[in-house]
């Protein structure tokens, strides 16, 4: 062996040690998400990327229309996972944005809570589309002090002793979803002529004993702060933890009627060009400490680990599709537009 | 002969051209988007789909169905009296700046015009924070003993809107006033006089007349604005903080009504041309006189 040929056979090792070092830092493809904020903690995704060689490119929306807008322009070709709540779910499955889940791959399906595991909400003529991942609801924050138990139903916001001390969130839709729990109603979201009058009324006479309605989690908490106020029909677990974080003395709480609940679920997109990413992806989220790690960060319920406090997703009625939402918001102007 | 014939054309190429983009950019800009939403004020909602069949319906809506007239009334009443009262202000204000010296003048004008300078919504939230109960004003009454209690009225209460409107849009008004008078000749006060008026009489009959443009400006700008005003009313009336602005508003959410909202904006568009026409009538006829 000449000089020449030991250069040739070092080269060639080096070149095979170099090759097979490559091979294992090279990424097993990517996972693209379509999230909402809080889905996809840098944490999660460094963490994930180190475990799985998987590499993570997150795109986030700021609401519904947003989502299925994205989706839609590329038939779900752009995104792996996307994240989608129960009430958006069926239109997605409808119209081929979204696959059914593949049961055999999601192996983390196991660490879900009971009330989570069935997915009844999110399967159609057989198929599940979806895997419930954050939750949260349309709760009653309470002043603590005026109500050193939590007020056991909703009935305390109509109370005259606490007139002008309460607020209410102005969302057509979701205040009479409201006004239908308070009342007993079995199917808030598909309301009969006869129910739609009561909910009316129901809401108008809430109206005069507010301070006033207000929009999104900041305006609730800042009329909260700078007026007397002691209950509030809110947008969510965030609004309590948020007073909590300025230091006033409130408690959230679900009362015996029930409430509103939200639940995102994890669904992989209809043009998913590498589901083994994305079903990875959907096992690690599904993970308790995940689960956990969101609900404190974040203040979501969790589908895997139940936060503390948060003990009442089977008390909630999970958000659907409203049967006319130009007619709520008709009925809403009314309620608003009365003495 | 030939050559003067072909400059003919090329100035009449040239008059062509800028009257096109004259006529044509705010065709373009201004009519044709706000003609749009006057054709789907005739269209049809059916089953939540928006249908191209020409209907009068949202019209009809307006006039007879459940609160759109009433708060339709309710708050054109509301911004002509927001409107009354800022006319005077504003009157009174420009007036005070007037009889300054050239150099203070500027001063304190642009001092009441810091204001502009500021983002709206911040303002609202301020006034906001003045009136709450928890508020500036309340803190302040309670500190200096006037109250025994906050005054829970103040805020989120139909005064608490008339008073945010007017402070929030009355620079509007000032400054066509202010311009109004200060286009009077100094010569003019003093030859009112030199003939003997006394300064009540030369406010009277010389300068409040001269200002007439700046009044109806000002008019005109503060009913428009608080007439459309659909944040405002919502933010610090509480209950009572439905205005027709709103109504407009949430008919182009989830509820997805825009022939209903285009209909209504068509009806607030045309107050507020109204509102335009009325002013312009009451110059011309003091033109008249």
């Amino acid at each position: 062996m000449n000089w020449m040929s030991r250069a040739v056979a070092a080269s060639l090792t080096t070149l095979t040690l170099l090759s097979s070092a490559a091979a294992v830092a090279q990424p097993k493809g990517e996972v693209r998400l379509l999230a909402y904020e809080g889905y996809a903690d840098p944490a999660w995704v460094e963490e994930f990327e180190k475990e799985t060689g998987i590499a993570v490119k997150v795109t986030y929306v700021g609401g519904v229309d947003e989502q299925i807008a994205k989706m839609k322009a590329s038939n779900g070709k752009d995104y792996d996972v996307v994240t989608i709540d129960t009430a958006s779910l069926k239109a997605y499955a409808d119209q081929k944005l979204i696959a059914p889940i593949d049961k055999a791959k999601l192996t983390s399906a196991g660490n879900l809570l009971p009330e989570f595991r069935g997915m009844a909400n999110a399967t159609f003529d057989g198929a599940t589309y979806g895997v419930p991942w954050a939750w949260g609801s349309l709760g009653m924050v309470y002043d603590k002090k005026t109500f050193p138990t939590a007020p056991e139903s909703w009935e305390v916001l109509w109370d005259p002793k606490y007139k002008g001390k309460v607020i209410s969130l102005d969302d057509a839709n979701n205040a009479i979803n409201f006004g239908a729990i308070v009342l007993g109603m079995k199917d808030p979201f598909h309301l009969t002529d006869a129910q739609f009058a009561q909910v009316k009324d129901k809401l108008i006479a809430l109206k005069r004993n507010l301070l006033t309605y207000f929009a999104g989690f900041d305006e609730g908490t800042t009329i909260w702060t700078e007026n007397d106020v002691v209950l509030m029909f809110s947008m969510g677990e965030l609004a309590a933890i948020n007073l909590q974080k300025k230091g006033f003395d409130v408690g959230y709480a679900i009362p015996k009627e029930g409430a509103v609940g939200w639940l995102d679920n994890l669904t992989v997109s209809a043009g998913t060009s590498n589901p083994d990413a994305a079903y990875a992806w959907m096992n690690f989220v599904l993970q308790k400490k995940i689960g956990a790690d969101m609900a404190k960060k974040f203040g979501y319920g969790s589908t895997t680990d139940a936060p503390e406090g948060m003990d009442y997703a089977s008390r909630l009625i999970w958000a659907d599709n409203p049967e006319d939402y130009t007619r709520r918001q008709a009925i809403w102007n009314e309620v608003k537009a009365a003495e | 002969m030939n050559t003067s014939l072909r400059r003919d054309r090329q100035d009449l190429l040239r008059a062509g051209l800028g009257h096109a983009l004259n006529l044509g950019l705010p065709l373009l800009f201004v009519v044709i988007p706000i003609l749009s939403f006057v054709v789907v004020s005739f269209w049809t909602l059916q089953d939540g789909q928006i249908l191209l069949i020409p209907t009068l319906a949202n019209y009809r809506t307006f006039f007879t169905d459940g609160s759109y007239l009433p708060v339709y009334l309710q708050t054109v009443g509301l911004s002509l009296q927001v409107t009354l009262v800022n006319v005077a202000l504003s009157t009174a204000i420009a007036l005070f700046i007037f009889r300054r010296t050239p150099r203070m003048r500027f001063l304190i004008l642009m001092s009441f015009m810091l204001p502009l300078f500021m983002s709206y919504i911040i303002k609202v939230y301020s006034i906001r924070s003045i009136l709450g109960q928890r508020g500036l004003l309340n803190e302040a009454m309670l500190g200096l003993g006037l109250i025994d209690q906050p005054i829970e009225a103040l805020l989120f209460s139909r005064t608490a809107i008339f008073i945010a409107l007017a402070v929030l849009y009355l620079p509007y008004a000032i400054l066509p006033m202010y311009l109004a008078l200060d286009r009077i000749p100094a010569n003019y006060l003093a030859a009112s006089a030199d003939l003997g008026a006394t300064p009540i009489q030369t406010l009277r009959d010389v300068v409040l007349p001269l200002g007439r443009p700046g009044i109806a400006a000002g008019a005109v700008f503060t009913f428009i604005l608080t007439f459309g005003d659909f944040v405002t009313p919502q933010m610090v009336g509480g209950t009572q903080g439905f205005t027709f602005g709103r109504i407009v508003f949430s008919q182009f959410g989830l509820a997805l009504n825009w022939p209903l909202g285009s209909a209504l904006a068509v009806i607030l568009l045309a107050t507020t041309l109204l509102a335009v026409a009325l002013a312009g009538l009451s110059l011309r006829r003091e033109h008249v006189r």
